[in-house]
C-alpha cells in the first residue's frame, strides 16, 4: 500500500512511512497567526484610519446626554414606547470619544432606504449633492452648519427619528460634522454611512440628480 | 466588464473543481502525465491558486478596519461584541500574510492548514447566516454590498476548503521558498 505521507518517497517500495509533521506545521501556523495578530495590531496603532479596540460595553446612565430625554432601556417598554423588539435602545456617547455615533454600512442604508423607516442627509457641497445623491437626501454641507441647519432641521420634527448621514467615505469628516451639529441640536438617533457615496454608486443602487423636490 | 464581476460565485466554483480534478486525475492516476512529477505540480498550482485567493481577498479590507467592523456587526453579529475590533483589524491582515506564504511558499504547510481552518469559519458563518435568511453582504472579497450570501458562497468556501487540504497534505510543491518541507 502507497504510504499516505512521504516526503522522499520515490517509489512505494523505498518509500519510510514518515508521520505527517503536525506538531510543527501547527507551531508554525501559530507562529503566522502571531505575527500577522500582531502586525496588524501595531499597523492598527499608527494608521489614520485604525480603529479603537479596546470594547467599550453600551453605558446606560438613564438618561440622554441632553438630560432630559430618558433613554429606553432594552427589556423594559413605557406604555407610549413601541415592544422594545422593534425599537432600539440609544447607547449613550461616552466623554471623549471622538466618534460616537453608530457605523452603518451600504447594506445597513439600504435596507433602512427600502423600509423608508430613516431621514438621510448628504453632507457634501451643494454642486456635488446636484450632481448625484441618494434619491431622497437632503443636502446638509457639513462645513457650513449654521447655514444648513435652518433650511435643513424644520424639515425633521421628529427630534427622534433615524438620521443616516453620509459624505465621500473613507477619511471624509463632513458627515461626522453634520451628525454633531443634529446631537447638538437634540437628535438623538444619528447615524453615519461609512463608506458614503462611493460605496452606494459601486453598489449600483439608485441615484439621482438635481435638487429633489 | 470588471474583475469581480468575472470572479462570482459560480466562476469561482468552477475554478476550484476543476483545479481539484486536476490534482485527482494525476493522483489516481486517471492520466500520466509525461516526464515531471504531476502530482507536485498539481499541488504548487493549488498553492498559487489559494495564495493569490486569500491575498487578492484581503486587499479591499486591509485599510479599512472601520468598513469591516461595521459588516460584521450587522452581518456576522454572532462574533460576540468583545472580540469584534480585534477580528475586524486582525482577519484581513491574516489572510494577507497567509496567502503571501502560500504564493512564496514559504511555510507553505502552516499557511495551508491556516486556510483551511479561516475556510472553515468562514463556511460555518455564511451558513448560519443563509440558513437564518440574513440579507447581507458577504464580504468575503470586498466590502460591496453585491456580494450576497447563498448557496453558492457556501458551496464555494467548501471546495476552498478542499483545496486547502489537499495542499495540507501533499508531500511537495515545486518553485517554494520553504525548502524544509520538500
Amino acid at each position: 500500500m502507497k504510504p499516505k505521507y512521504s516526503p522522499k518517497a520515490s517509489s512505494s517500495s523505498a518509500a519510510a512511512l514518515t508521520p505527517f509533521p503536525l506538531k510543527k506545521t501547527a507551531g508554525q501556523a501559530w507562529d503566522l497567526f502571531v505575527f500577522s495578530a500582531f502586525f496588524a495590531v501595531l499597523f492598527n496603532a499608527f494608521y489614520v484610519a485604525g480603529i479603537e479596540l479596546k470594547f467599550k460595553p453600551k453605558v446606560f446612565t438613564g438618561q440622554s446626554d441632553r438630560g432630559s430625554t430618558p433613554v429606553t432601556y432594552s427589556g423594559f417598554s413605557s406604555p407610549a414606547s413601541d415592544s422594545p423588539l422593534q425599537k432600539k435602545a440609544t447607547p449613550t456617547p461616552l466623554p471623549g470619544e471622538p466618534n460616537p455615533f453608530p457605523r452603518l454600512s451600504v447594506m445597513g442604508v439600504k435596507q433602512r432606504f427600502d423600509k423608508k423607516s430613516c431621514v438621510i442627509l448628504d453632507a457634501r457641497k451643494p454642486e456635488e449633492y446636484q450632481e448625484g445623491h441618494i434619491p431622497g437626501a437632503l443636502n446638509f454641507y457639513g462645513n457650513e452648519p449654521e447655514k444648513f441647519a435652518p433650511l435643513v432641521m424644520p424639515q425633521l420634527p421628529d427630534k427622534s427619528k433615524e438620521i443616516i448621514a453620509y459624505c465621500h467615505g473613507g477619511d471624509c469628516d463632513l458627515s461626522l460634522q453634520v451628525a454633531r451639529a443634529l446631537q447638538e441640536a437634540g437628535y438623538t438617533h444619528v447615524e453615519i454611512f461609512t463608506g458614503g457615496w462611493p460605496d452606494w454608486q459601486k453598489a449600483g443602487y439608485p441615484v439621482t440628480k438635481g435638487v429633489d423636490p | 466588464m470588471k474583475v469581480d464581476q468575472i470572479l462570482n460565485d459560480g466562476t469561482l466554483c468552477a475554478l476550484s473543481l476543476f483545479l481539484i480534478l486536476i490534482w485527482a486525475g494525476v493522483k489516481f492516476r486517471l492520466y500520466a502525465p509525461p516526464r515531471w512529477d504531476g502530482e507536485t505540480a498539481a499541488a504548487t498550482l493549488l498553492r498559487l491558486a489559494c495564495g493569490f485567493l486569500l491575498a487578492g481577498a484581503s486587499l479591499d479590507k486591509l485599510g479599512d478596519a472601520a468598513g469591516f467592523l461595521g459588516l460584521m456587526k450587522e452581518c456576522y453579529f454572532f462574533v460576540p461584541d468583545p472580540i469584534q475590533p480585534l477580528t475586524a483589524v486582525v482577519i484581513p491582515w491574516l489572510e494577507f500574510f497567509t496567502g503571501l506564504c502560500l504564493v512564496s511558499g514559504f511555510r507553505w504547510r502552516a499557511a495551508a492548514l491556516v486556510f483551511c481552518g479561516l475556510m472553515a469559519v468562514y463556511t460555518l458563518a455564511i451558513s448560519w447566516d443563509v440558513l437564518h435568511g440574513i440579507d447581507c453582504s458577504c464580504g468575503c472579497f470586498s466590502k460591496d454590498a453585491g456580494e450576497k450570501m447563498t448557496g453558492w458562497t457556501v458551496l464555494r468556501d467548501l471546495l476552498f476548503l478542499a483545496m486547502g487540504s489537499i495542499l495540507l497534505v501533499s508531500r511537495r510543491t515545486f518553485a517554494a521558498l520553504d525548502r524544509l518541507n520538500d
